[in-house]
């Protein structure tokens, strides 16, 4: 199981507000974030906007990779540039074979960019997504470069 | 080896985590579940 997982457990409870609901008895949320297959779990910022959304089961090694994206993504979102690129870089030290971890690649090299606006720094990042993770939609994302 | 386990402090209502967001400034995880 995954939420019992004590890593998991501890990045949920420091870094997050988690929230959970049933489906079958939320109506008011079901109205407004649509839900329709389970798991189906939202990231949402303190004014109820979802900025991150994903279904399906993950092991704990993937649900935590996945909580330091979407605490990136966070921080992006709050333009807090400087706080994002350490979650992408810890995605990448801890769990490089990670489903998340092209993503994280990929956020790296824009929350890097965003904070020193260096292309030279979004460059190397993404280079070196093509080069780990050949085969990803992220690596193919940053192609445009 | 006895594995370790955590408990999630989970809120149940969307209302009392978007006040707590607001006031400690972090992120939410919504999680919509369904019996069985």
């Amino acid at each position: 199981m995954t939420y019992p997982d004590l890593y998991v457990a501890t990045l949920l409870n420091e870094y997050f507000v988690p929230v959970q609901v049933n489906i079958e008895k939320a109506r008011e949320l079901v109205l407004k974030y649509r839900p329709i297959w389970t798991p189906n779990l939202n990231f949402i910022d303190g004014e109820g906007a979802i900025f991150y959304h994903i279904e399906g089961w993950l092991p704990p090694s993937e649900f935590a990779a996945l909580l330091l994206v979407s605490q990136g993504h966070f921080f992006i979102r709050k333009k807090q540039y400087p706080k994002a690129t350490p979650n992408f870089q810890e995605v990448l030290d801890k769990f490089p074979t990670s489903y998340f971890a092209p993503e994280a690649f990929y956020y790296l090299g824009v929350s890097k960019y965003m904070t020193a606006h260096k292309v030279e720094e979004l460059v190397e990042s993404w280079k070196k997504l093509q080069a780990s993770y050949p085969y990803s939609s992220w690596a193919m994302r940053s192609q445009i470069l | 080896m006895e594995k370790l386990e955590g408990k999630v402090n989970w809120e149940d209502s969307l209302e009392k985590g978007l006040e707590r967001s607001q006031k400690e400034g972090k992120p939410i995880l919504l999680d919509f579940f369904k019996d069985g």
